[in-house]
């Protein structure tokens, strides 16, 4: 794909030198990116047509993981990708087999309805879709026999059984598969740009009356939470703890007090002090593991662990994006990431402490400063999706929805 | 640091003497000590004590002199009262204000030189304000003066006319802050710290009741305490009073109590003074050495009476995340500063601290609605152990408990020289046992 690499080489060199920051827009671009990958891929004879679509993002993805291995968001979307590929291969496989699927003994309904229309509604797709990849069970093996087996087959063999509209179905499927994973990949980034509007109507359900709510630094997502809230007329106030070392808490107090919500700003350490009297914990993430632990801006462990200890609910809103289906123990997520210690110390004061080493030439004065905090997934109350909420013990059914498993590590198949 | 506007000057830096005559004057009335004396400059009465021309040996004079100075001179001093016109006794003041301030810069070190301070709190020098009063309003006037050991109230939450009484007796009180142990642009108090903010205000309760000397038809013991409440109330106004320092004053109290009536005013003086001396070297300053693991900032750490820490914010939240990581947390605190209040939350009692790290432009956004406490409650099962001049338990609330308050409070007859045999008593702590 020449046409698209420069496109590639310049998003690969914006992600690590981090000027596009934040899950949002790098999901987003991310998604743009690999839709201009696929639209310009060439798509070769009609064997494996999607494996070899999915290869060419794979080859891409790779490339974007590496440039920013902390920003999950991109893994997120480029396996986002590849499951919209396996699946619309599997729905234009099913249209393939439909045919098959008629001699077949079954009472499900869905088979019924494939009988009835060739064109398949989106939801017959993506349960057809959610069969073929659950594991075997009982009641796989009583509804779906005929499809298992023909998804392990390639396109060629199914398309022999069939015969008579697999000659001039090759190309039409070709261009259906891309446009169709095409299609799916704009409603991904419609997904990713609305996320704000389905997890701001649970706002209602959440708030009531008189609520005192603590947060913690600056979340896009929970000021558009709050903001809800206010417009549907809560009485509620909120105390921002400021968020060292960004500070980044002043800003969305700023932002609260401009839409009318009573805001106090409170440090990192009073958040100890103050969370007696708070009714709810609500914070943003930078990203959802599959086992329902947070990643999640530094200091975020010592409030869930405080609101914990005061039975305050501890609410994470989060948009699908960030919903990541590796585990905190897998080797390929780096947890953390440390910043340069001039947000904590002023050089000019301490250029002298840093010249002193010990015996083995390593400094005395050592300055941490990490980005991010874990949370495990006991001190979650609630994760508020953009499709409802969930509760940490949930989260790998929703990971299951929108990933497949061999693509948890992305890199690239070697080419036959 | 963030210029407000009730702070009229900017404060000095320990060791730091801005000369008087570039100070702002205070106003001429000041409601808030109306009620302990005239403050304005009208009223001779004040004035009287500065009035006094100071004797030759004053910067090397010792308490003996200054006493016997004081005893004598009570008749004597008032005829000369109209003599002096205001900006005379101002110039008088000034003088005497700066040799005393000279003097007791030399004598006072800061609490981590206890030695310092053991040897040389005897030589405290007396400015010629060793004056007299007929009554004791104008003794609780110029000792209240004396008594500004308070630091400079936080800026947004205290009212105006506070700091203004301040300024016209800043001498002492600055000599007091050589003892300061922090610059200003990092807490709001001059004075900060538990043990410094005790000590200071023991030494000027020290100098208050050198003095201090008795109306001959009155009885010591009362007026002491009278006015020991009266300058507590001050001090309250002032901020409220740390745990320390509430232990202090009952201890004070105490001695004053168990003073015989029999002795003469110089010999209670005498042994009042020393109590103090003792206090502050055996509680603070020894208690102070004892502690020899120190594993955290002693800035400010008391205990209350279910166990629970009462220390500087952000203790709670550090107590807290080490023990979910399975972290030790050591507790190292005198023992005088125990206490029998139990507390639940840190909201009930607390003080406001000033905000930091606020853009300016961002605290007006905000309408300054911002709350920082200054102290919180880290709850007894995050400490692993607690550590006093006593002894080691990992049940804090057991040795809060077992440890005798009464004698925190009730010393007379007890040999100050126990402490010794309190340590051998209590070691059985140490192997992790606990009272019963």
């Amino acid at each position: 794909m020449p046409d698209v690499q420069p496109l590639v080489s310049d998003f690969v060199l914006k992600l690590k030198r981090r000027k596009v920051e934040g899950s949002h827009a790098v999901a987003r671009q991310t998604a743009e990116l690999l839709r201009s990958v696929v639209s310009q891929h060439r798509m070769g004879s009609s064997a494996n047509q999607a494996a070899a679509l999915a290869d060419a993002v794979r080859a891409v993805g790779e490339q974007l993981i590496a440039a920013n291995p902390i920003e999950l968001a991109v893994g997120n979307i480029v396996r986002r990708v590849l499951h919209i590929i396996k699946e619309e291969d599997i729905s234009s496989t099913a249209v393939g087999i439909e045919g098959l699927s008629v001699t077949v003994d079954s009472d499900d309904e869905y088979d019924r309805e494939d009988d009835d229309r060739p064109s398949l509604s989106a939801a017959v797709l993506a349960a057809h879709a959610r069969n073929a990849l659950r594991a075997p069970s009982l009641q796989t093996l009583l509804e779906d026999i005929p499809v298992s087996p023909a998804i392990s087959r390639t396109a060629s063999s199914t398309g022999d059984s069939d015969g008579k509209s697999k000659s001039a179905g090759d190309k039409t499927s070709t261009r259906k598969l891309k446009h169709d994973v095409i299609a799916a990949i704009g409603d991904l980034i419609d997904e990713i740009d609305s996320c704000y509007e389905p997890i701001s109507e649970q706002a209602v359900e959440l708030i009531h009356q008189n609520e005192v709510i603590l947060t913690l630094g600056r979340s896009r997502t929970v000021k558009e939470f709050l903001y809800a809230a206010k417009e549907k007329k809560r009485s509620f106030r909120v105390f921002v703890a400021e968020g060292a070392p960004r500070y980044q808490g002043h800003v969305l107090a700023k932002e609260l007090v401009e839409k009318g919500v009573q805001t106090t700003v409170i440090t990192d350490s009073a958040v100890f002090a103050m969370i007696s009297r708070v009714n709810m914990v609500i914070v943003g993430a930078h990203a959802v593991m599959a086992n329902g632990g947070v990643i999640a801006p530094v200091g975020m462990n010592m409030v869930a662990l405080a609101a914990q200890r005061h039975a305050v609910p501890f609410v994470v809103v989060a948009g699908s994006h960030k919903l990541c289906p590796l585990y905190p123990h897998n080797p390929e997520v780096l947890l953390n990431e440390l910043k340069s210690p001039s947000d904590l110390l002023d050089f000019g004061e301490f250029s002298d402490c840093m010249n002193f080493s010990t015996q083995d030439g390593s400094p005395l004065l050592n300055v941490v400063n990490p980005t991010f905090d874990y949370v495990p997934p006991k001190l979650v109350s609630l994760f508020v999706t953009d499709t409802g909420g969930h509760s940490p013990s949930y989260m790998y059914r929703l990971i299951a929805e929108y990933y497949s498993a061999d693509d948890l590590v992305v890199r690239r198949k070697s080419t036959a | 640091m963030i210029p407000t506007p009730d702070r009229p000057r900017p404060p000095p830096r320990p060791g730091v003497r801005v000369p008087h005559a570039l100070l702002p004057r205070p106003p001429v009335s000041s409601s808030r000590l109306d009620a302990l004396s005239d403050l304005d400059g009208d009223d001779d009465d004040v004035d009287v004590s500065w009035a006094r021309p100071p004797p030759p040996a004053l910067p090397e004079s010792i308490k003996v002199n200054l006493t016997e100075t004081k005893n004598r001179g009570d008749p004597t001093s008032v005829p000369q009262k109209p003599k002096l016109s205001k900006a005379e006794r101002r110039a008088i003041q000034e003088a005497q204000r700066a040799a005393k301030a000279a003097a007791k810069e030399t004598g006072v070190k800061s609490t981590a030189k206890a030695s310092d301070v053991n040897t040389k709190m005897p030589k405290q020098p007396k400015a010629g304000k060793a004056s007299l009063k007929k009554d004791v309003s104008q003794a609780n006037a110029l000792v209240a003066s004396d008594k500004k050991t308070d630091e400079h109230p936080p800026d947004k939450d205290r009212k105006k006319d506070v700091p203004q009484p301040r300024m016209q007796f800043d001498d002492l009180h600055r000599v007091v802050k050589a003892k300061k142990r922090l610059d200003f642009n990092i807490c709001p108090g001059d004075i900060s710290g538990g043990n410094a903010r005790c000590i200071a205000m023991l030494l000027a309760f020290r100098e208050a009741i050198n003095d201090y000397s008795t109306p001959a038809e009155k009885i010591p013991v009362e007026i002491l305490l009278l006015k020991s409440s009266s300058y507590v109330s001050f001090l309250i106004e002032c901020r409220p009073l740390s745990i320390s320092m509430g232990n202090a004053i009952r201890f004070l109290k105490n001695r004053i109590t168990k003073l015989a009536l029999a002795m003469s005013e110089s010999e209670a003086k005498a042994s009042l003074q020393s109590d103090i001396d003792r206090f502050i070297n055996e509680k603070i300053i020894v208690a102070d050495k004892i502690l020899v693991q120190t594993l955290r900032d002693k800035d400010y750490c008391a205990v209350l009476s279910n166990g629970t820490v009462y220390s500087r914010v952000g203790t709670a939240s550090v107590a807290m995340v080490a023990h979910a990581f399975g972290v030790p947390v050591l507790i190292c605190c005198e023992a005088y500063k125990f206490h029998e209040r139990v507390q639940l939350d840190s909201i009930c009692f607390n003080e406001l601290d000033a905000v930091v790290h606020v853009s300016f432009l961002t605290l007006l956004i905000i309408k300054s609605n911002s709350c920082t406490c200054r102290y919180d409650i880290t709850p007894s099962d995050y400490v692993s152990m607690l550590i006093t001049d006593y002894g080691m338990s990992a049940s804090p609330a057991q040795l809060v408990g077992c440890t005798d308050m009464e004698y925190l409070n009730h010393l007379a007859g007890i040999n100050f020289n126990f402490l010794p045999a309190r340590i051998a008593v209590l070691a059985v702590h140490r192997t992790g046992s606990h009272v019963h």
